[in-house]
């Protein structure tokens, strides 16, 4: 499988977002081990909070194809989709999500809520793999807030411009669901250093 | 037009019952029977101070009182037996109480016709519950023109879904942007009415700032969003991004919505203490006697 090719494009894609001084979030949409769409994070220049990377990269896919396509479709992105991204994707019918890191404060696929998998009348649930490039997709987050602050007109303390480089481990439990779900997160094969159980 | 503040507790939760004792005592005898009590129960192990401890009884000749001494799951019959021995009470007996206070003073009413009697004070966990009546006014104005526009839109364009979005700027009492569902006409099954009216507030804003000297808004800050439906998880989550201050919908969508706490999976996004931004939500409380083209409850709104 390509996984570990995919993400390092989230991950490019993810320093793109970084010079634009958008929160560094990548996104890439495969189907049938072809990338159909990219996005990036574009909240700062649109003004508008909800253009996150996954919505640019569906809208793309649908001025090409119809919702259908999402059946086959697997998403790679940097940081784990929040609750209004994690919403859509499912409205849509998406087939897995592959992320980086965790996001902490919005995180729609265990974090926060889990709006990827709670039982619904209405849509199935969607499963989630986490930990892929995880190390890469937090440091471009701190680089972030680091880039931030220096712009700020108070520049805040000292201590909040130092690059953080440790790692609390991933609570799997939050995202894996069954024993099946971690049997298949264990089997994908990355790069040793990138997987999420080597933290 | 009346308003229910949409909060993390049911307003219409069943009402739910739990065992408590009770036995009759003489009024003049109630202080000394409540110290004995006081100082030989154990700790009450639910929240019940909703409930009416001393009731009156209408009777002729003394003056006796009903007593709810504690519940059933606080203390064995047997040691309670043996705490009243001596004292002027009645045979104990076991009553049902309502287990959580009543959201609305008429509900309590109802309730207390049928069960143990408990009093009425508005909700504390709630966020302010208190409208004024040039709020209410302004609010019944933008749900009444919502629906109106929907209804139009309805009878001259009805591919689309009848679920329509306004984002209303309080302090300057102007609807800054409105959006319909899209959906079926854009063929992206995520263009609901709240997500396009959000999308079109920061176009606005773009468009603003190009002008010389142009004061800066901040996403849909403090702005109020009317909306026909009860938003899903999605769009709920876009007007906490949006730092949206109010939100006020007409129907509720009990399979979908992601507001009402009685609704799918009862996330109350709009005051999710896991999230950083609340905002206080309403709807109408007749939000039926609303005229809207029907909407299958299917639907992410
Ligand atoms: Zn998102
Ligand atoms: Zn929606």
């Amino acid at each position: 499988m390509n996984h570990e090719r995919f993400m390092k494009i989230a991950i490019k894609l993810a320093e793109t977002a970084l010079q634009k001084d958008e929160v560094p979030v990548g996104a890439v949409f495969v189907a049938d081990g072809e990338i159909l769409a990219t996005g990036i994070n574009d909240t700062n220049r649109s003004l508008c909070g909800t253009r996150h990377a996954e919505f640019l990269g569906i809208e793309q896919i649908l001025q090409t194809y119809t919702a259908e396509i999402f059946m086959k479709v697997d998403l790679y992105v940097t940081v784990e989709p929040c609750v209004m991204c994690a919403a859509a994707l499912r409205q849509l019918g998406i087939r897995a999500v592959y992320f980086g890191c965790a996001n902490d404060r919005f995180g729609g696929c265990g974090s926060v809520l889990r709006v990827n998998a709670d039982k619904s009348p209405i849509m199935s649930p969607f499963k989630v793999f986490p930990g892929l490039y995880r190390k890469e997709a937090i440091m471009l987050l701190r680089r972030f807030y680091i880039q931030e602050n220096e712009k700020a007109p108070t520049p805040k303390t000292k201590k909040s411009r130092l690059l953080k480089t440790d790692f609390v481990p991933l609570e799997l439990d939050r995202y894996v669901l069954d024993k099946d779900h971690l049997n298949e997160l264990n089997s994908i094969k990355l790069t040793e250093s990138h997987h999420a159980q080597a933290t | 037009m009346e308003f229910l503040q949409i909060g993390n507790d049911p307003l219409d939760r069943p009402l739910e019952l739990i065992d408590i004792y009770a036995t009759i005592i003489p009024a003049k005898d109630s202080r000394l029977v409540l110290e004995r009590l006081k100082d030989s129960l154990p700790e009450e192990v639910h929240e019940l101070s909703h409930l009416r401890r001393l009731n009156r009884i209408d009777d002729e000749g003394e003056i006796r009182l009903d007593l709810a001494i504690c519940s059933v799951d606080t203390i064995d019959r047997d040691k309670l037996d043996s705490i009243i021995q001596g004292l002027p009470c009645s045979k104990i007996r076991i009553e049902q109480a309502p287990k959580f206070p009543a959201r609305t003073k008429e509900q309590c009413t109802t309730w207390n016709t049928k069960v143990w009697p408990s009093f009425w004070r508005s909700n504390p966990n709630c966020l302010p519950a208190v409208l004024t009546a040039d709020e209410k006014d302004q609010m019944t104005y933008y749900v009444n023109k919502l629906a109106e526009q929907v209804r139009d839109k309805h009878k001259i364009h009805n591919k689309d879904l009848p679920i329509a979005t306004f984002a209303v700027d309080p302090d300057t009492q102007t609807i800054v942007a409105t959006d319909f569902d899209a959906r079926n006409s854009s063929g992206n099954p995520l263009e609901h009415s709240v997500m396009r009216c959000i999308r079109k507030v920061a176009e606005l804003e773009l468009e603003r700032r190009r002008e010389p000297n142009a004061v800066k808004g901040y996403l849909c800050l403090n702005m109020h969003l009317y909306t026909t439906h009860e938003p899903c998880s999605m769009c709920a989550m876009a007007m906490v991004h949006s730092r949206v201050g109010r939100l006020v919908y007409i129907r509720d969508m009990p399979q979908t919505g992601a507001i009402n706490p009685l609704s799918a999976q009862g996330y109350c996004i709009h005051n999710n203490a896991k999230l950083n931004w609340r905002f206080n939500t309403w709807k109408p409380q007749d939000d039926l006697q609303i005229d809207l083209p029907d909407v299958s409850d299917t639907i992410n709104a």
